[in-house]
């Protein structure tokens, strides 16, 4: 099985309304990740783009449906799409969400949440073992925003996570922006929500911003990152060092210098970071 | 309860069309359970938006979105894409709203260009393949994106004035039905009305006819004609090989 690479650099979500720029111009970024279910296509224009693309810059390939928790198993044959497109585009690594996303052929196109108990873990272990082994790769899981927490849960997210990839040997997309939205929704402090995630894990996190709803965050990612969600990041760079990181756009797209200057100031703080912890 | 039958109850009360609470989560649960449940129609709706820009500029934002919110409430979504959501949108707009016909042919004009923009690829074939054929045997092979359609409505002319954000022409049903082709050239869908003589000969030709009897057909009519069709396809990059063309063969 593939291991991903071990990679640094800052990347951004490649999004429809900047294929020129990326085509025309070598853009100041060291990787782009795309929404894996938008190439797996027959042909045309974004596949075309992605191939091009790629010429130039390492891709990530991540995933929105691949409903890793659900209880019925996986769907074949999108693991079947997914490998060819994987393969034709030998990407980073293929990431997804911890989640699941429907059950009985149902698909909900919502990051749905599971509740961190033993059934659930032993579930979402063996579906991992299986996509791991039908992708040929090892899997990274991001940790999702969250907005409710099921009474039979009876492990926190980190210890949740932390037993899934010490079991499965999957790794981490720390979503920073979804661990401040899944911890204020429910009552605790971020930074104690960060605690006992197994940090060594991490290969990419994920930068975005979120909206506040009437009475929860919501993760809207369509704003800039908020300053407490840039402060969480300090504190993680501090601790693991050097880590792709990407922010995440995908309503509200603004030009593409903004999100670029916004890139900057990842680099700026995490640099500033990780001379701190030196 | 186990985990799978707590995602179906889950799905059963995401999809309910009544909001009502779930009491099992515990009280601190039902802002988070309202947000599912929000989000997963503001989604759909938004594939719909999305997909059907040009049926949406025709009706208007409230009439799409009720349309719409009725859609998701009928249609459980079973694509992995969810661009792919919405397939049966055309058809269902179309016995919704009967009464207005140009809307189901708006929307299939707008889905089939979609679909379009993402299906198979093939290499158009270049003029100078044919530069020797035996065209009476010869079977032309098209390429995978076309569709050729009939529309009963003025939705073609309707779709570009929406499209180009110009005054559309009053909605109106034909005399007789208008065949289009619609296909993708150099990455972008597209699509055009046809004269009845095109039509035919690609529906004879896309059932795998040899060119040499379209042509017959044709020429009873106008010995030109073939010719002019055959010149128009391989401009607008319509055919993808010839089958049986070879001398001899």
């Amino acid at each position: 099985m593939q291991l991903p690479s071990l990679f640094e650099g800052f990347g951004l979500g490649l999004r429809p309304q900047h294929y020129p720029q990326f085509l025309d111009a070598v853009q100041p970024v060291d990787f782009v990740e795309v929404i894996s279910e938008n190439f797996m296509v027959d042909g045309g224009r974004p596949l075309q783009v992605l191939e091009k693309v790629r010429e130039r810059l390492p891709v990530i390939l991540h995933g929105v449906s691949l409903s890793i928790g659900a209880a019925d198993g996986l769907d074949a044959a999108y693991l079947r799409r997914l490998r060819r497109l994987a393969d034709r585009v030998q990407p980073l690594w293929v990431s997804d969400h911890l989640c699941w996303t429907g059950v009985d052929g149902f698909n909900s196109h919502d990051l749905l949440p599971l509740p961190h108990d033993d059934e659930t873990l032993d579930i979402v272990c063996a579906n991992i073992d299986r996509a791991q082994n039908a992708l040929g790769r090892a899997l990274l899981l991001e940790n999702p925003s969250t907005y409710l927490a099921f009474p039979g849960s009876v492990r926190g997210e980190a210890e949740f996570i932390s037993e899934m990839c010490r079991r499965s040997g999957c790794f981490l997309v720390l979503d920073v922006n979804n661990i401040y939205v899944s911890a204020t929704n429910q009552g605790q402090d971020p930074r104690r929500w960060l605690e006992g995630m197994p940090l060594e894990r991490v290969r990419q996190i994920h930068l975005a911003g979120h909206s506040q709803g009437s009475e929860l965050l919501i993760d809207t990612h369509d704003q800039p990152v908020s300053d407490p969600v840039w402060a969480l990041y300090a504190e993680v760079c501090a601790r693991i060092g050097p880590t792709a990181t990407m922010i995440e756009r995908d309503d509200h797209i603004p030009p593409l210098p903004e999100l670029l200057d916004e890139l900057d100031l990842a680099r700026g703080i995490a640099h500033d970071a990780q001379r701190r912890a030196a | 309860m186990s985990l799978l039958q707590l995602q179906r109850e889950f799905a059963e009360r995401l999809r309910a069309p009544a909001a009502t609470p779930w009491p099992d989560l515990g009280a601190n649960a039902q802002p988070g359970w309202a947000v599912y449940r929000h989000a997963y129609r503001a989604q759909l709706r938004e594939a719909l938006r999305d997909t059907y820009a040009r049926t949406l500029a025709g009706m208007g934002e409230d009439a799409f979105n009720a349309a719409a919110d009725a859609y998701v409430q009928a249609h459980t979504p079973r694509t992995r894409n969810l661009g792919d959501y919405g397939r049966q949108f055309p058809q269902w707009l179309g016995e919704q709203h009967s009464e207005q016909p140009w809307l189901a042919e708006l929307a299939w004009l707008d889905g089939a260009l979609r679909q379009a923009f993402v299906a198979a690829d093939a290499p158009p074939l270049r003029p100078a393949a044919l530069a020797s054929l035996d065209w009476e045997h010869a079977v032309l092979r098209f390429v995978p994106t076309l569709r050729l359609h009939y529309l009963n409505t003025n939705a073609a002319a309707l779709w570009r004035a929406l499209h180009e954000a110009s005054e559309p022409p009053a909605p109106v049903c034909l005399p007789r039905p208008q065949a289009v082709r619609l296909w993708r050239q150099d990455g972008s869908p597209r699509f055009a009305s046809m004269a009845p003589q095109e039509s035919a000969a690609l529906q004879w030709l896309l059932a795998g006819l040899p060119f040499g009897q379209v042509c017959t057909a044709l020429h009873s009519e106008d010995p030109a004609v073939a010719g002019e069709l055959l010149g128009g396809w391989l401009r607008d990059e319509l055919l993808s090989a010839v089958e049986n063309g070879a001398h001899g063969s």
